[in-house]
């Protein structure tokens, strides 16, 4: 439950080393890269100058990714996970360099490239043929092939095309001019079609009329066959072209099988590519390279012993941070409670000097989810969902600490469905008396103690929220504002509490003075801490130390009263769980056989649906709290995060865990001779 | 007591029928953005998911409301009790704050998850925290469902 502690190093090398030094760096993720402000280095040093390798590598990235994505449209055997989450590969580090090493990639883009060309050319043909197809259609049954159409010095011909129902008034118009011969070719649902010989001179009469009408001329002059023949051979023309088509599918399938040997290639350009940028923040002078950036306190020593033993000619120095800058963050917490970095990171990272509230976030997450599901039977298909998420898809780090939260989420759900008698929905009423026995609350016959505890949940998280921000106030010294405006408030809400419950009748009447004690201890000490406040007046002080708490209490109430939405959600998976058993129970009785059917594809469905629905309201609704209520007290976030340069894969996962001080045996380096014409 | 029962009906139906129709439009409205998203990037599918079943929540808290109805009125296994015409109002105003909240905080929500859609087209990493930016509409469909729920339960037939 900390934020890592973290320094500044300069390191400065020997020019012939820096590629090295940079692979070295990257594979062992120490350090985190931070250019030079200007001014701050010799006049020996100038920024680094990009080259066109770069781009070059880029360009490459990009191919083979286009590559990829079009080889992934023909996976068939894809899982359905897949659809949800991006397709990866696993290999260890020998697999991987065996494969950079020996894969020639370039021939496989190549083939991929060209049979998408032909594809594309393919299916444009067809598209053309079916259009040529559509034209002719109609005209279908003539008997001599359109472009014996010609016109003649006098004479023109057209074929037309119009809506049906006009092409009786069509007719009777051309029939009004001089030597005119309309024939109708075919009437089909919507269109009727024309052959039209008329006079030259007669031109612009009858194309205004045309346009009257609404008909328009369609040119059949490329057409020297008979229209029924040349649809015939587009029709054949078709088929072997699709026939083309499924063989050129065929061989992208084949060619599938180099996808994962693809993305490994990727992700080697893609290191590359995260090297040169990382070159972006070196400065260099004739003969050496410097570099400077934030590293883990705890790995100083490994990094001077890593780089001082592969390098010996390095400078390693410790160097204080520029003006106003602040070190990157990174937090660290036990196995148990870091499924729960995940949440705090989605806020942001703590700014510096803030606390971490992992760790603070763990134990009501857990609560809270738990509460927002309530049902022992959604705890465990929950949790054999996830462990089956597990082993089908593949994920880095951060996503195996996903699901892990889940698994957790799973196991709270569990407790709190055995406390509140949730079991597949099943009417409590039903249920065998050792499990009665179990139950504490019975959300339905006992709704308010269910809200009470929602609520009470609240108030420790807030509780705890004013704590941490009183504890923060501490650290910093303000002892004062920590004594006025938090440890006060620590002891008067507890006291209104107190009091509320007392007067409700819960406890005896004694208690009625007991509570106001408090709360006027609590008061007291507000008055008098807000005195001892630096700066501004004091009485200035305490009427702002005052005002805010008359402030801030509307936002207690509302604060704790958002918490009945643990309630609220609780009990709506396990009234919806009670009627989807109430719905296949129907379905049981009134269909007799096909109903054992029904009432199992209910069932199964059902809480399937309701199971998936409410985990994601469980989970946002639970995050909402920790965010909006919980934070709000004590934390800002906002902190950059600690990135240091390290192979960041797109489609790989390493499948052994890497040790970082690994030497890599020079694959890399070696291909990278290759392409820049050697060391 | 027919009318009674008919006012306690009326109550379920609205807390269902609002409540869903708002679910249906905000579904619709975030869907939409969800499909042309969809087209540039298959890929994004689950994360769309998400973002479009947010609004349907509301639907269900109708549906939970509707059924504490049925069960109070015993029209699910049950002998319908007398409701005089007084009760039967009561069950229909108890019924009134999940309908209507959850009527128009699901437009709303939609409207805040198509602009998540929009989001998640350009900042794929931003997605949890848009989802969260809808579930905070949906915070009122809950409080809605809470008042409802301690009303129903207050109410003796």
């Amino acid at each position: 439950m900390s934020v890592v502690k973290m320094r500044k190093i300069r390191v400065i090398g020997l020019k012939e080393e820096k590629e090295k030094m940079i692979r070295q760096l990257q594979k062992s993720e120490f350090i985190h890269l931070k250019g030079f402000e200007e001014g701050t280095l010799d006049n020996y040093f100038s920024g680094h100058d990009p080259d066109s390798e770069e781009r070059h590598i880029g360009e490459e990235i990009a191919h083979i990714e286009s590559t990829i994505s079009f080889l992934e449209q023909f996976n068939e055997n894809k899982a359905l996970v897949e659809n949800f989450f991006p397709a990866r590969v696993e290999t260890d580090e020998k697999e991987f360099e065996k494969t950079v090493r020996n894969f020639s990639y370039q021939e496989i883009v190549k083939n991929v490239n060209d049979i998408k060309e032909k594809i594309s050319k393919i299916s444009e043909k067809i598209s053309f043929l079916h259009n040529d197809i559509a034209l002719l259609t109609p005209f279908k049954n003539l008997s001599w092939s359109p472009c014996e159409a010609k016109e003649t010095q006098t004479t023109s011909s057209l074929f037309l095309k119009g809506p049906k129902e006009k092409h009786d008034s069509l007719i009777n118009k051309l029939s009004e001019i001089d030597a005119t011969c309309a024939e109708i070719i075919s009437i089909d649902a919507d269109f009727a079609c024309l052959l039209l010989m008329y006079w030259k001179e007669n031109d612009d009469e009858i194309s205004s009329l045309l346009k009257e009408e609404g008909f328009e001329t369609v040119n059949l002059s490329l057409c020297d066959k008979l229209p029924s023949n040349a649809i015939d051979s587009d029709k054949k023309q078709i088929a072997s072209l699709l026939d083309e088509k499924e063989k050129l599918f065929r061989k992208i399938k084949q060619l599938l099988q180099y996808k994962d040997k693809l993305m490994m290639v990727h992700d080697w350009y893609l290191f590359r590519l995260q090297r040169e940028k990382a070159k972006e923040h070196l400065c260099e002078s004739q003969r050496t390279f410097v570099l400077q950036g934030w590293v883990r306190k705890d790995d100083m020593n490994k990094i001077k012993a890593t780089l001082q033993s592969d390098f010996p000619s390095t400078h390693i120095e410790n160097i204080d941070p520029d003006k106003g800058e602040f070190p990157p963050i990174e937090i660290k917490n036990p196995a148990l409670v870091r499924p729960f970095q995940g949440i705090t990171k989605l806020f942001g990272l703590p700014h510096f000097g803030e606390v971490d509230p992992s760790g603070f976030v763990a134990p009501f997450f857990f609560v809270f989810f738990g509460l927002c599901l309530t049902d022992v039977g959604y705890g465990f298909v929950l949790i054999a969902l996830t462990l089956f998420a597990m082993k089908k898809i593949k994920v880095g780090v951060e996503g195996r600490e996903f699901f892990r939260l889940f698994l957790l989420g799973g196991i709270a759900t569990i407790f709190w469905g055995i406390v509140t008698g949730g079991w597949f929905g099943i009417e409590i009423a039903k249920l065998p008396q050792v499990l009665k026995m179990l139950i504490l609350i019975n959300p339905l016959d006992n709704l308010m103690k269910l809200f009470i505890l929602a609520l009470s949940f609240g108030v420790v998280h807030i509780l705890l929220g004013i704590g941490v921000e009183m504890y923060e106030q501490l650290r910093s010294r303000n002892f004062a504002d920590a004594f006025a405006d938090q440890l006060s408030y620590l002891i008067i809400l507890p006291g209104v509490i107190l009091w509320i419950i007392s007067k409700q009748g819960f406890l005896s009447p004694q208690f009625n003075q007991t509570a106001l004690f408090i709360m006027l201890a609590g008061a007291g000490i507000m008055v008098a801490a807000s005195l001892f406040k630096k700066g501004r007046n004091p009485l200035l002080n305490l009427l702002i130390s005052l005002g805010g708490f008359i402030w801030k209490s509307k936002d207690f109430l509302g604060n704790i009263l958002s918490y009945s939405r643990l309630m609220a959600l609780g009990l709506a998976t396990s009234i919806i769980a009670l009627v989807i058993n109430i719905l296949a129970g129907i379905a049981l009785e009134q269909l007799p056989y096909l109903g054992i059917l029904l009432a199992l594809f209910i069932i199964i469905v059902g809480h399937l649906f309701n199971i998936a629905i409410n985990t994601l309201g469980a989970f946002v609704h639970t995050t909402r709290l920790q965010f909006v209520e919980f934070f709000s007290y004590f934390f800002q976030g906002g902190g950059e995060a600690f990135q240091p340069l390290s192979q960041e894969s797109k489609y790989i996962i390493s499948k052994v865990k890497r040790s970082p001080t690994s030497t890599c045996s020079d694959v890399t380096s070696e291909r990278a001779g290759r392409r820049t014409g050697g060391r | 007591m027919e009318l009674g029962l008919g006012l306690s009906i009326a109550g379920g139906a609205l807390a269902v029928a609002l409540a869903g129709m708002g679910s249906a439009i905000g579904i619709g409205t975030a869907g939409e953005a969800a499909d042309g998203v969809l087209s540039e990037e298959p890929g994004k599918f689950g994360n769309l998911l998400i973002l479009v079943a947010l609004p349907g929540t509301q639907g269900i808290y109708g549906l939970v409301v509707a059924f504490l109805v049925m069960q109070k009125i015993g029209i699910i296994g049950g002998t319908v009790p007398e409701i005089s015409a007084y009760q039967g109002l009561q069950m229909l105003f108890a019924c009134l704050p999940i309908a209507l909240t959850g009527l128009i905080s699901a437009i709303h929500q939609g409207k805040v998850s198509a602009a998540g859609v929009g989001v998640i087209a350009k900042q794929p990493k931003a997605f949890m925290q848009s989802v969260i930016f809808a579930t905070l509409v949906e915070t009122y469909a809950l409080f809605g469902l809470v008042a409802s729920i301690f009303f129903l339960n207050g109410i003796t037939l």
